[in-house]
Order: C-alpha cells, then sequence, then structure tokens
C-alpha cells in the first residue's frame, strides 16, 4: 500500500529544494549577523525595551 | 542628518487591564474543569452521569480555555501592553481594541455554551463549529489591522524581537485556522470538513502542532524578550542569537506537524520529515532559551529576592524542558512507546503550566505595579503563589510521565511465545488510576497557587487608585519617517525598519513548508488502490459517526493501529489509508484512555453495544468509561441525513443520488434489524434512537472493505438500490 501510493509522489524532490533554501538561508543569516555586520549595532537594538521615559498617568 | 524631538505619547493601558482581568477568570476555569477532568479519569462518577459534563465534551472544553481563553488574553494582553512601549505610540485604533476584547470573550463564552452541548468538530484545539471559526477570523482579522496600523504609525524605526514573533504570530495563526477550518456547513451548528482521512490527520496536526508553536510559544518568546529585559533591567543577553533564534524556529517548527502521526498510514516519507524537523528544533529552541536565562548573566541573586524573576525565570526552564522532550517524543521509537499514553498529557502540561501560565503569571504581576502605581499588595502571596503552582506542575508531571512509561511498556509487553503479557485493555488502565489521583492532586495544587495570586491582584487593586485609562510619557523620536529604513543601513538591521518586508518574508517561511508538506498528501486518496478501498457509511453508520463525534468519543478512543506488532497484536491489522479516505473528519485521535476502536465492528454483539453504552461497568467490570444513558431515549433526525450525505456527497464520498433522496428510509430500514436483533436479546427499543445510530456505526468500523459482504448488504438496503428495498 505504502509503495503504491509513494509511487505516485512526483514531488518528493520539493522537500529536497526545502532543505536546501533552509541551509543556504541560515548560512547568510549566520555570516551576516555574526560576521559582516557590526555587534555594536545590535548592543544598541538590544536596548530598545530598556529606553523608556518618565511617564505620569493622564 | 535626522533630529530628534520629544514627543507626547498616550499609552492605553484600559485595554491592558481587561486582558489581564480576562486573563485571570478564565484561567480559574479553564483550571477547573481540567481538574474535573482528572477527577473523572480517577473516579468515574465525577462525570455525574450528565451528558453536559462527560469527559468527551469536558475535555475539549478545559483545552480550549486553557489555549484561547487563559493563554490567549495573557497574549493579548502582553502584546498590547509591550507593542504600544516598544514602538512608542498607542494603538492604532482604540475601536478596534476594544472590538477585539469583546469579540474575544464572545468567542470563549460561544465555546463555553456549544462544547457542552455537544457542537464539536471533534479536531483538536479545532473542535468549535463554522459560526465560531468564522467569528475567530473576523477578530484576528480586528487584531491584525490594529496591530499593523500600530506598526505604521509607530515612532520607533527599528522593530524590536519581541514585535517579530508577534508578527509571525499573528500572520501563522490567521493561516492555520483559515485551512484548517474550511469546512461545508450541514446546519447551523454542524459542519463538515472538506478533507478526509489521511489529508484531514496531516492538515489537522500541521494546525493542531502549529497552534502550539505560533500561539503558544512564538508569541510567549516576544513576551520573553520584553519582559525578561525589564525585570532584570539588563538588555538581552544576545541579540544577534535571537534573530537567527527567530528566523529558524519560524522556517523550522511549521514543518514538525507530523510527528503526531508516527507508525500511522500518514505516508512514511511525510513521518520521517516531521521528525527529523522536530529534532532540528532543538537547536533554536534552547539557542531562546539560553538567549532569555543568560540575560541574568550578574543578576542571578535575583531570583532568591524577586518573585517575578522567579516566575519568569522557571518559565523559560520549563520551555527549555518542553523543547527538549518534544523532540525526544518525535523520535519513532520513543513515539513508540509515549504516543497516546499520558507520557504526552505529562508534556504538555509542563509547556502550558510552567511555560505559558509562569510567564503570564509573572508578566502581570510586573504590569499590575506599573499600571497601578504601587507595589503588591503581599510579596509572600506571590512566593506561594509560585511554590505552590511549582509544585503542582512537578507532582502533576512526574506522575503523568509515571503513568505514560508504565501503561506503555504494558501494552508493548509480549511474552516469549509472542503473545501480549496484559492483554486485558483495562488492566493497563487500573495500573495507572493510582496516578490519576496524584495527577489531581498537582491540579489542586496549581489551583491553589492561583488562589493566591487572585487573592493578592484583588487586594493590590483594591488599595490602589483606580489605574488611569491612559499613560502620558515623552519619548524622543527622530524626524526620519519610520517605515523606511536608513541609507546607509545594511543587512538585518535594514531589515528591520521595513514592515512590509520583513512581514511577507516571515509569512514565507512558514509557508514554504507548509506547502510543501501538505500539497503531495492532497493527491494520495487518488491512488488508494482498489484492494484498500472501501464502501461509504450507510445513512444510519453516519448518523452514528455524528453521535460519536459528537459525544468527543476520539479523546479516549484512537482509530488508528500503528504499523507495529504489538498495535496489531492487540487491535488487528494495521489501518491502512483507504479505510479513513471517508472520514469527514478523522478520527484517528491522539490518546488511549479506552481501547483502539479501528477494528471493532463485528466484534461484539449489537447487545453488547447497547448494554456497554448505558452502563460500561456491566460489560467490562473496571471500566473508568462515562454512562451514556441519554442514547437510549434521544432521537435521530433521520430526515436530515438527505443534507447530510448531500453534503459529504459534493465533498467527493461516492452516494449515488438515490442514496441521498432516499437516505431517511436507508436508515431506517438498517435501524430496523438492529431493533429486531435486539428485541431477539429481550431489548425493546425505538429505531429511531441514538443508541441504534451508534452501534451501526461501531459494527461498520474495520469491516467496511468491498468483499465485506455484511458492508454489501447495509448498502443495498438503500430503497431502490439492486437487490434493495424497494
Amino acid at each position: 500500500m505504502k509503495q503504491e501510493a509513494l509511487k505516485y509522489f512526483a514531488d518528493i524532490d520539493l522537500t529536497l529544494l526545502a532543505l536546501v533554501l533552509f541551509f543556504v538561508s541560515f548560512a547568510f543569516l549566520i555570516f551576516r549577523v555574526y560576521f559582516y555586520d557590526k555587534k555594536e549595532k545590535y548592543d544598541n537594538l538590544s536596548q530598545i525595551p530598556l529606553q523608556e521615559e518618565g511617564s505620569h498617568h493622564g | 542628518m535626522s533630529e530628534k524631538k520629544s514627543v507626547e505619547v498616550r499609552y492605553d493601558n484600559k485595554i491592558v487591564i481587561y486582558f489581564m482581568m480576562a486573563t485571570m477568570i478564565w484561567a480559574g476555569a479553564a483550571f477547573l474543569f481540567g481538574l474535573l477532568a482528572a477527577l473523572q479519569l480517577a473516579w468515574w462518577p465525577a462525570n455525574m452521569n450528565l451528558e453536559w459534563f462527560t469527559f468527551g465534551r469536558l475535555r475539549p472544553l478545559h483545552t480550549n480555555a486553557a489555549i484561547f481563553a487563559f493563554a490567549g488574553n495573557a497574549i493579548f494582553a502582553g502584546i498590547y501592553h509591550s507593542t504600544q512601549r516598544l514602538l512608542k505610540t498607542r494603538m492604532f485604533n482604540d475601536k478596534l481594541s476594544w472590538i477585539h476584547f469583546w469579540g474575544w470573550q464572545s468567542i470563549i463564552l460561544s465555546a463555553a455554551i456549544t462544547l457542552p452541548l455537544g457542537f464539536s468538530q471533534s479536531k483538536e484545539y479545532a473542535e468549535l463549529e463554522w459560526p465560531i471559526d468564522i467569528a475567530i477570523t473576523l477578530v484576528w482579522i480586528i487584531f491584525a489591522i490594529n496591530f499593523f496600523g500600530t506598526l505604521y504609525r509607530r515612532r520607533e524605526k527599528h522593530i524590536y524581537v519581541a514585535i517579530w514573533f508577534y508578527i509571525a504570530t499573528i500572520l501563522t495563526v490567521a493561516l492555520l485556522h483559515v485551512v484548517n477550518s474550511l469546512e461545508v456547513p450541514v446546519s447551523f451548528l454542524q459542519s463538515y470538513p472538506v478533507f478526509a482521512g489521511v489529508q484531514d490527520a496531516l492538515v489537522q496536526w500541521w494546525y493542531g502542532h502549529n497552534a502550539v508553536a505560533f500561539f503558544l510559544t512564538t508569541p510567549f518568546l516576544g513576551l520573553m524578550y520584553y519582559y525578561i529585559p525589564k525585570a532584570v533591567n539588563k538588555p538581552i543577553y544576545s541579540y544577534r542569537l535571537s534573530i537567527v533564534h527567530f528566523w529558524s524556529l519560524v522556517f523550522i517548527y511549521i514543518w514538525a506537524g507530523p510527528h503526531h502521526l508516527l507508525y500511522t498510514a500518514l505516508p512514511d516519507w511525510a513521518q520521517t520529515l516531521g521528525m527529523i524537523f522536530s529534532l532540528m528544533l532543538w537547536a533554536p529552541s534552547w539557542g531562546g532559551m539560553i538567549n532569555g536565562l543568560l540575560t541574568l548573566r550578574g543578576s542571578w541573586h535575583l531570583l532568591r529576592t524577586d518573585p517575578i524573576v522567579k516566575f519568569l525565570v522557571t518559565a523559560i526552564t520549563f520551555y527549555g524542558m518542553s523543547t527538549f522532550e518534544g523532540p525526544l517524543l518525535s523520535i519513532k521509537s520513543v513515539s513508540l512507546l509515549a504516543h497516546y499514553s499520558d507520557w504526552v498529557i505529562g508534556h504538555v502540561h509542563g509547556g502550558a503550566l510552567g511555560w505559558n501560565g509562569f510567564l503570564a503569571f509573572g508578566m502581570i504581576y510586573y504590569i499590575i505595579p506599573k499600571l497601578y502605581g504601587r507595589e503588591m499588595y503581599s510579596k509572600s502571596l506571590m512566593n506561594y503563589h509560585f511554590w505552590f503552582g511549582l509544585s503542582g506542575i512537578l507532582v502533576y508531571y512526574i506522575s503523568m510521565l509515571a503513568s505514560g512509561v508504565t501503561q506503555g511498556l504494558m501494552w508493548k509487553a509480549v511474552d516469549e511465545s509472542g503473545y501480549l503479557v496484559y492483554p486485558d485493555f483495562v488492566e493497563t488502565v487500573m495500573t495507572i488510576v493510582p496516578l490519576y489521583w496524584i495527577r489531581a492532586i498537582g491540579g489542586l495544587l496549581y489551583i491553589t497557587g492561583y488562589c493566591f495570586g487572585v487573592y493578592n491582584i484583588i487586594k493590590t487593586v483594591k488599595a490602589a487608585d483606580p489605574a488611569p485609562a491612559d499613560e502620558v510619557v515623552q519619548v524622543m523620536v527622530t524626524n526620519d519617517k519610520p517605515d523606511r529604513a536608513k541609507d546607509g543601513e545594511t543587512g538585518h538591521r535594514k531589515l528591520e525598519g521595513m514592515v512590509g518586508t520583513f512581514s511577507v518574508l516571515s509569512f514565507i517561511a512558514v509557508l514554504v513548508g507548509s506547502v510543501i508538506e501538505i500539497w503531495p498528501t492532497l493527491n494520495i486518496h487518488k491512488y488508494v488502490p482498489q484492494s484498500q478501498a472501501v464502501h461509504p457509511y450507510t445513512a444510519l453508520e453516519q448518523a452514528g459517526r455524528d453521535i460519536y463525534v459528537k459525544e468527543g468519543c476520539y479523546v479516549c478512543h484512537s482509530q488508528m493501529i500503528r504499523k507495529h506488532p504489538s498495535d496489531v497484536l492487540r487491535f488487528g491489522d494495521a489501518s491502512t489509508i483507504g479505510e479513513s479516505m471517508y472520514d469527514h473528519p478523522f478520527q484517528w485521535g491522539s490518546k488511549r484512555t479506552g481501547p483502539d476502536l479501528a477494528r471493532v465492528g463485528m466484534r461484539y454483539p449489537n447487545l453488547w453495544h447497547y448494554r456497554h453504552m448505558d452502563d460500561p461497568r456491566s460489560m467490562v467490570e473496571k471500566s473508568i468509561m462515562p454512562r451514556y444513558k441519554w442514547l437510549l431515549n434521544k432521537e435521530v433526525d433521520f430526515y436530515s441525513l438527505r443534507k447530510k450525505l448531500s453534503v459529504l456527497k459534493m465533498l467527493g464520498v461516492p452516494y449515488s443520488d438515490n442514496q441521498v433522496a432516499e437516505a431517511d428510509r436507508w436508515a431506517e430500514a438498517q435501524a430496523e434489524q438492529i431493533v429486531a436483533d435486539l428485541k431477539a436479546e429481550g431489548v425493546t427499543i425505538k429505531k429511531n434512537r441514538q443508541i441504534v445510530a451508534l452501534i451501526a456505526y461501531l459494527q461498520s468500523l474495520g469491516q467496511k472493505s468491498l468483499d465485506n459482504e455484511k458492508a454489501l448488504e447495509n448498502i443495498q438496503l438503500a430503497p431502490g438500490a439492486e437487490g434493495g428495498q424497494k
């Protein structure tokens, strides 16, 4: 049954395509974030939640 | 050069308070439903012989309340609170905020009414019927407009990591809900899903698993990335790690659904794909956990002194444990032991009570003092809440782990002659009943902690001045248009200034896995060989199936014999794709509190089923199944079967025009046979009683192959059929 059903799957190569897509994107992301962009830029962004100014209720 | 200027912003706090209060109220309901359900398993009389509170109806009420009412409101409270502050602007539109709030509460209330009444699609975490599904879609769209409108109006150029997780949540939940809710109405509160059998199973668990991923994980990760730095007053450990965490998680998570269907009739390639991607999830999940925990570097002493930090850090720890255990359970050999057992229930509760629950409580304890302008009433009560809650989770988890492993091993035990060591299913249930009592104690401890929390919050709010609806702040902003990347910025930093592009890329990331995994399976029924094809259900069997679905039998009984000797020895030949090809919805189930029913047809006489549904103990002495006495008195509307069969025919079930047009007479003819058989055994019952239809359905399970004489005989009962009634 399984083999008979599988015979008709012409799309299994799609999973390989997805795998390649993922690893290429992942490698590119790692390269950009860890080796290309400057750490200081990201350190500044990480401060966003801590930048709340003084408030008063209205 | 961009200039900075000070701008006054009015944050909407009232909506945050309302969502928080809804969180606490629905939490109580979800926990109490859970406790009652736990007691019903330990002591069946707790079902109270009331149809509205049997385990089959209560369990979906508990899960929906926990996920969509408790966790859902907590998510919205956190998103409305943190988004305004991270984007330095008020929510886009107050009216949309309130439509979102009251719309969501109405949906929850509708669920609380319809589920006990038995209006259910019997698809896990997607049980709600079609009018409520439409309402969910509309409310979600309103939420999305409000959220993306806020993003458009933001005064902070860069969208912080928490916001990315919210974006992924909003887009993906919309996709999951719409696709899994594709159904055709039969009546005001009944519908049939467009998918059947293996397709429905794959789409459902693509949805079900990603409901965990994108409703219980990504939004809570967003909350973690905001509230952990706020609670310890330090930036997240590594912003760069959070970028990798986000993209890896949204791409990988969407593939993992098939790990709920290992060893089933789902094609092996899809099972293996689900398992591999589940294992890959270890990396991003633990990357996120480590990022959260290491934010406390140098501040670990807060764990001793600050209850909020205790809640948040314990939540992250449970996230780590759950995301370690999840991939572990996805390994085929481990799944063989754990699936259908209480181990999975323990795993889910470790995540829900530990990760979602504690993060929600930590967040609420953080927000309330900020909004009301005073400290919590009692730090000791916060600590009591924490320790009772933690004890409760541990008692619950350990008892369910022990129960799952014990019963799983008993199911698999085969002696040297090749026979099952524990062939009597109920014997394996009796072994774990003491652990069900311990589980209920764990739940009670957790609820006790929750009560301390409620009391503490009430006292805090009462002692404070009424919280103002708005909070006015001065924020420093640049005069650049926010929704545009600055010249000279590159890479991910540039992307973070481009909301539209960012959202599209996130959506593509989840779409890739969804399409590749689901698309090939949508064609599979075309290729079911003739030897595996089956007859569609007769009109009466379909009526019985609707009752099976309505009563939520799937929460305790699977209809899927896995391709493994222990399953085959106990329940019969492994289930095939063909056998459920006309099942709208599929009823493969995910838990075996009772035995599998895929081949229960013709195993017992009609009288056995009649007595068993009336009083299970009369047939199986130690059974913990509730009584279904009302099935003996409630009627089936035979006439409605014409509409039901016509809808099923439209969905591809091969009924003839005559079978549809005469569905009521067809059902009556088969019912008369069952009634006559029961009468011969000394039971008198009318043919239009629900029990008769349910018996017809149960007797058909595993008996629908094309060469089955009884199945053919029942098909020929249709008026006008060849050899049938004229």
